[in-house]
């Protein structure tokens, strides 16, 4: 394959094509290559009436995503399953070691640390995160003037993720000259000291994760205003309360988009790296107390030059994230409603399996 | 009509794809064909990291490589992040750069990805410097820069405190140095002056005159007693009637900025990156000295040659590292007085390399690359150390643990040992 980039590559040297567009346009004619083989072996698919028209056209146009799935994605996971049966450090040939690395990772101490580490903190933040922003979200579907003005500042700081924002509060919770603290020393309290003690660190980082709650309040903000005003005056006119509305006409409404969130959150909180990879290499997270499961995959790879055992944790985190996923998945069917369904389907839906 | 272009984009597809296969690959030699940028010349690719300072010193080595030998064409590649982990991904993928930059320290685990080279012993004036390429008895690198440590002093501190100023050319011993530290030490709360800056366990373990492993990297010994003498030196020194600040206080500042400010007295582990902006100081008011005890570990980079590289390339190479490693024209680019890379690997250069800061005593960190002590190779060396770290700072002191170091350490070594084990 790079023989034949460094190829193409060498014959848009020769067109006197910029070096810079060079790699790009290599890409770009490999790409029409594979595209235009496609469209000829379906065009002789319709020819031999083995496909009809339409058929053809779905799958032209469904091609895209299928080569880059295969190319950026399935290609990729096979080979790391691969991979996971191997001894490999990146330098020398990988050795097939049959599952010793599944094997290794039954008895592996750190591994079990951030087992607890990453499912600690999605257990706890993602519950947090969902009360927080659909409390934020009722809060402003208040119609009140400049709500606008009050939606935008509780969104702007989901601006601010990632390096950026664990930086900050790397700044915000130092224990001697951070905000956090600084606060606390007003009212005589002597703050702990936050991501750089080991009992502190995970909560610190939940915290921190409170601060994108403006993403999913955008979402929720969605939900609510899509809710019926009409169910709202009929319950009013049955005399029902703000309490009432709440919990018997928003939350159902509204339960789809938490679901939604849910999911999503969790499989985000299960795949957190950033955050403890720069505090780590800040002197933060003593004891392992924010050894991620990802941060602890990349260790493997990347400082430990273990690849095969890497690859071996990531198929074990992709089982887990599934089992995870299937269990939520499973349990929405006792909480999340959907208004198209009818009440059989709805009991069909709790009582299956 | 359509199903005929169709068939005719596809085909000619198939006969570019086919024509340009055909075409001799990796050729980045002389015929100004491939990746070559004209005839007679070899283009090489090097891989190195850096700041925008040391970049530009690399930068301008490479030019004066290009100027001595027009044939050979240099492509930089400055990697300025996670440098190791690209150079990994860009060797596993068959995109290795023809030259490398490695530090001793992670040669080991490299070692494979690059061809045996040739280093004459006799050019460097350091026998640790000569060996720094070295593993398992083969070279694979060469040692183009030294990165000693030394300490720097407040010589007005010491002046008030009524202490003797450390020589510039004799190591003051490790127990000298807790004593000067703690008279150096005053005031307290916001205000405190400290003896020293924060000292490192791992440079502090070679100053008292300990090592990780033995000599022959076969056994642990961070858990002897200059080790456990080590750890409990740093955990005394950030007690809060120690000499220099916890890592809670000392977390996020500069230390530099610190001692400059007159806030610490003494600031060991001072590398040659610092050199620039302490030449920029009032240089009379600051001396650099050689670090206490037996000095602290020293980094050199070194060059590897890609072992995928083609016969030209490699020829190519050789010329570029023993220029960038040899030459003078080279090495006195090393050190300038707005950016320093390092201490020169050959006797010629240290003159140039002195006249930067020639207030401060630059000798010092000549005398430490001099005296440097080599470390013994060990496989997996990573993985041993950075669980030895992780468990010496969460159960100690050092870290944000209480416990003994006298009690941790031999455990730790054991753990080290039985690590060490598996390996072989």
């Amino acid at each position: 394959m790079s023989d034949i980039v460094q190829s193409l590559e060498g014959l848009l040297e020769r067109l006197h094509i910029d070096v810079g567009l060079r790699p790009i346009l290599s890409l770009v004619i490999l790409l029409a290559a594979v595209f235009a083989v496609i469209c000829a072996a379906l065009w002789g698919a319709v020819r031999a009436r083995w496909i009809s028209r339409n058929t053809a056209a779905f799958w032209i146009f469904v091609s895209p995503w299928i080569v880059g799935f295969l190319l950026f994605t399935g290609g990729p996971m096979v080979y790391s399953l691969v991979l996971s049966f191997t001894n490999w450090n990146l330098i020398d040939p990988a050795k097939f070691i049959g599952i010793a690395n599944y094997k290794e990772a039954l008895s592996d101490p750190d591994l079990g640390q951030a087992i607890k580490v990453t499912l600690t903190y999605a257990v706890v933040s993602v519950p947090l995160q969902t009360v927080l922003s659909l409390a934020v979200a009722l809060l402003m579907n208040v119609k009140v003037r400049g709500i606008h003005v009050f939606r935008t500042i509780w969104y702007l700081p989901s601006l601010v993720t990632g390096v950026a924002q664990a930086v900050l509060f790397i700044w915000v919770f130092n224990p001697s000259y951070g905000l956090a603290n600084g606060l606390l020393r007003l009212f005589g309290i002597e703050g702990p000291k936050w991501l750089f003690d080991a009992h502190w660190a995970l909560a610190t980082v939940v915290i921190m994760s409170l601060w994108t709650v403006g993403g999913n309040m955008i979402i929720y903000l969605a939900g609510l205003q899509d809710i019926s005003k009409d169910l709202y005056e009929a319950a009013e006119l049955d005399g029902a309360n703000r309490w009432r509305l709440l919990w018997n006409i928003t939350i159902p409404q509204v339960s789809p988009v938490i679901f939604f969130n849910v999911v999503t959150g969790l499989i985000y909180a299960m795949q957190t790296f950033t955050q403890g990879y720069v505090v780590t290499h800040n002197g933060g997270g003593p004891a392992d107390s924010l050894l991620f499961y990802v941060l602890y995959l990349y260790q493997n790879a990347f400082s430990f030059f273990r690849m095969g055992y890497a690859s071996a944790l990531a198929w074990i985190f992709f089982v887990m994230i599934m089992v995870l996923t299937a269990l939520v998945f499973r349990g929405s069917a006792f909480w999340v409603y959907y208004e198209s369904q009818r009440p059989r389907e709805r009991r069909r839906r709790v009582h299956v399996g | 009509m359509q199903g005929k272009a169709l068939a005719a984009v596809a085909a000619a597809s198939f006969l570019a794809l086919a024509a340009c296969s055909s075409e001799p690959s990796g050729g980045s030699t002389g015929t100004g064909t491939g990746t070559g940028t004209g005839t007679g010349t070899t283009k090489i690719t090097y891989a190195f990291w850096g700041n925008n300072d040391e970049s530009a010193t690399i930068k301008s080595m490479i030019a004066a490589f290009e100027k001595a030998n027009p044939g050979v064409k240099v492509e930089a590649n400055w990697i300025q992040s996670d440098y190791e982990q690209k150079l990994q991904t860009s060797i596993a993928g068959g995109d290795a750069p023809t030259v490398a930059q490695i530090s001793n320290t992670s040669l080991p685990s490299f070692a494979n990805a690059f061809t045996p080279v040739k280093v004459d012993p006799g050019v460097y004036y350091s026998a640790a410097v000569a060996k720094a390429g070295n593993v398992g008895g083969t070279d694979y690198a060469v040692p183009f820069v030294a990165k000693s440590k030394v300490m720097a002093i407040n010589k007005a501190a010491f002046d008030s405190a009524g202490v003797a100023a450390p020589s510039g050319s004799a190591p003051i011993s490790t127990q000298d140095f807790v004593s000067a530290a703690k008279r150096l030490t005053s005031g307290s709360g916001a205000k405190k002056v400290y003896g020293s800056a924060p000292l490192w366990y791992d440079g502090w373990l070679i100053a008292e005159g300990g090592s990780y492993y033995g000599p022959d990297g076969q056994t642990c010994t961070m858990g002897n007693a200059d080790g456990i003498r080590a750890a409990q030196t740093v955990v005394d020194s950030t007690k809060p009637d120690g000499f220099a600040p916890n890592p809670t206080d000392a977390q996020g500042q500069d230390m530099f900025q610190w001692f400059t400010d007159g806030k610490v007295a003494m600031l060991p582990d001072f590398g040659p990156w610092n050199i620039a902006k302490i030449a920029a100081l009032d240089t009379s008011k600051f001396l650099i000295v050689p670090m206490p005890g037996k000095g602290e570990p020293m980094e050199v980079d070194s060059l590897g040659i890609s072992k995928s590289a083609t016969e030209a390339e490699r020829t190519a190479a050789t010329t570029f590292t023993k220029f960038m490693s040899t030459s003078p024209d080279a090495q006195n680019l090393l050190a300038t007085t707005t950016s320093a890379l390092g201490v020169p690997v050959i006797q010629g250069s240290l003159d140039t390399f002195k006249a930067i800061a020639p207030k401060v005593n630059l000798q010092a960190f000549v005398d430490a690359v001099t005296n440097a002590v080599t470390t013994p190779y060990v496989k997996d060396k990573v993985k041993i150390e950075s669980t030895f770290s992780t468990d010496l700072n969460s159960r100690t002191a050092i870290g944000s643990g209480n416990e003994d170091p006298a009690t941790v350490l031999p455990e730790l070594q054991a753990q080290c040992q039985k690590m060490l084990d598996a390996t072989k």
